[in-house]
């Protein structure tokens, strides 16, 4: 009896514990929308510029948001594309290859790294930048490229951690079935093992993703600047929506500019859901491929 | 040695992570015949048997004394001795997991999976190796028209003839089962039973079985693992 009401209290707490989680995520989404819905449209998005113009390039956008939008986009594909093949090396070194006090040890740096104030990685950007700035004066400053770089930092644990866990959840008679034919240890990971756990790379992946889009202390420090522009080169400063959101929400001058801040919330929100889709259709086309 | 002879174990010791499990065995396996081993849970059967393709090597931590030879192409090679790599060994010492193990791929492409390791091009002359295969195994009626579809959808039975196939592409000489059936229905079992009987006019197999029954319809010599020695029951 003791044990029934037990076991009961359990399935009611997870259900609880799920509609709480869900009724906030949906809280966020509707006082969002409801805030910030008003003004999606395309003048917050190109300002007073026709948006043929600005997309054309043929005039600034100074008053929109297209700036800091191309600019989030770009840092993300960039600290991403950077993180992921860097990443998934490392994990496959964790799970594969490392052993005994290395693999101790090198576990122990990851979850250090993991556990890093995202202020103290912008931090080592910003020296990194002062260091570059010292043996190449006028050339290099706080910029996309560093940025993107102090970020890749922060998301890597993320990845790493991932891919070694889904490789060591592999079971022994999938992780046996090509050794057992002639496969060297390289064709296992490469034919076996990593298309196997795809998937949860690929959660690595979204969670990285995200983790990139919505953090401002590293950027702020490494090259974001509140107006610069459509990013011309790796090696400008740039616009980015998380910072557009801290700096409109602490030093708005009037209802309509916070309004416009929740406006930038949903646009980093529907940013990161099309790159979240874009990783779910490259997870696809592989395992199609692999099919084939 | 014996003229039928294919395989030899020379006092044969294997300990895992300091812990002895085989000790000073001595034994030799014919050739073309079904070879069952059997005895207790956690004696090592499944140990024993990857002693023979030295699958164990990719866990690590194991050692092994002794000297094993195999016969290949009219001569006893020593298959831990230099020269002869694990890879090299395992394309002609296929094996058989206890449960069903289809790569995460469609059907053709799992049974081409380990001539694609062999570094071989798909040409039309795997099409035809695929096909006799599968007739081989009675699984190519059943797949003909879903020879694209994911592996993974065929039923347990069809699954493990499907990983049996996909061992024989490269004619291995020697077949190492690891209790094949025990996954599988009556059905299922009695049909790779009677494919196992036909592959034994040409292969040496090497069966571990919980199953007694099985082993008597099957075994051509049977061993009981136990105490770590291996001991001939019939």
């Amino acid at each position: 009896m003791m044990r029934k009401s037990y076991e009961r209290f359990i399935v009611l707490f997870s259900w609880g514990s799920f509609l709480f989680l869900s009724a906030i995520l949906l809280f966020i989404f509707i006082y969002l929308v409801m805030r910030g819905g008003g003004t999606i449209g395309s003048r917050l998005v190109f300002g007073d510029v026709s948006p043929l113009d600005a997309l054309l390039l043929r005039q600034r956008v100074f008053d929109g948001l297209l700036p800091a939008i191309v600019g989030t986009f770009v840092l993300v594909v960039l600290a991403v594309g950077i993180a992921l093949p860097v990443g998934l090396a490392a994990g496959i070194y964790m799970a594969e290859y490392a052993s005994g006090w290395i693999k101790k040890i090198l576990s122990a740096l990851f979850d250090v790294l993991a556990g890093l104030p995202s202020i103290v990685i912008g931090l080592a950007g910003f020296s990194l930048t002062l260091f570059l700035h010292k043996i190449l004066p006028n050339r290099i400053g706080p910029c996309l490229l560093i940025s993107a770089l102090a970020l890749s930092f922060l998301i890597m644990p993320y990845v790493v951690r991932s891919t070694q866990m889904a490789l060591e959840s592999i079971p022994l008679a999938l992780r046996h079935t090509a050794p057992a034919m002639g496969a060297t240890r390289l064709q296992n990971i490469l034919y076996v093992l990593l298309p196997n756990c795809l998937p949860d790379i690929l959660g690595g992946a979204i969670l990285a993703i995200g983790r990139a889009a919505e953090d401002t202390a590293v950027i702020m420090l490494t090259g974001v600047v509140a107006s610069a522009g459509l990013p011309r080169s790796l090696f400008e400063q740039f616009e980015a929506l998380p910072f557009y959101i801290y700096y409109i929400s602490s030093q708005y001058a009037n209802p309509e500019e916070l309004q416009m801040g929740f406006g930038a919330a949903l646009l980093l929100l529907v940013l990161c859901g099309i790159l979240f889709v874009f990783a779910f259709l490259m997870e696809q086309l592989i395992q199609r491929r692999m099919l084939r | 040695m014996k003229k039928n002879e294919k395989i030899r174990m020379e006092n044969i010791c294997f300990s895992y992570k300091d812990q002895k499990i085989l000790e000073n065995i001595t034994v030799s396996f014919p050739e073309n015949s079904i070879v069952a081993v059997t005895g207790p849970s956690g004696t090592g059967k499944s140990t024993f048997l990857s002693l023979f393709n030295r699958l164990w090597e990719t866990l690590g931590e194991g050692r092994l004394h002794g000297k094993m030879f195999v016969r290949f192409g009219g001569r006893m090679v020593d298959i831990y001795g230099d020269g002869f790599s694990a890879a090299e060994l395992r394309r002609r010492v296929g094996m058989v997991f206890q449960a069903p193990n289809p790569l995460p791929m469609s059907i053709y492409k799992n049974i081409i999976f380990p001539l694609k390791l062999a570094g071989q091009r798909n040409n039309g002359e795997m099409v035809e190796k695929v096909e006799e295969m599968l007739m081989k195994v009675h699984l190519f009626d059943e797949v003909k028209d879903r020879l694209h579809s994911d592996a993974r959808i065929l039923s347990g039975g069809q699954q493990q003839r499907l990983c049996i196939a996909r061992t024989l592409m490269l004619d291995p000489e020697i077949l190492l089962l690891d209790e094949p059936t025990s996954s599988l229905d009556k059905n299922g079992s009695t049909r790779i039973e009677d494919l196992l009987l036909e592959l034994r006019s040409e292969r040496t197999l090497l069966l571990v079985s919980h199953y007694k029954d099985q082993i008597s319809r099957l075994a051509d010599k049977t061993y009981e693992l136990a105490g770590k020695c291996l001991m001939r029951i019939s």
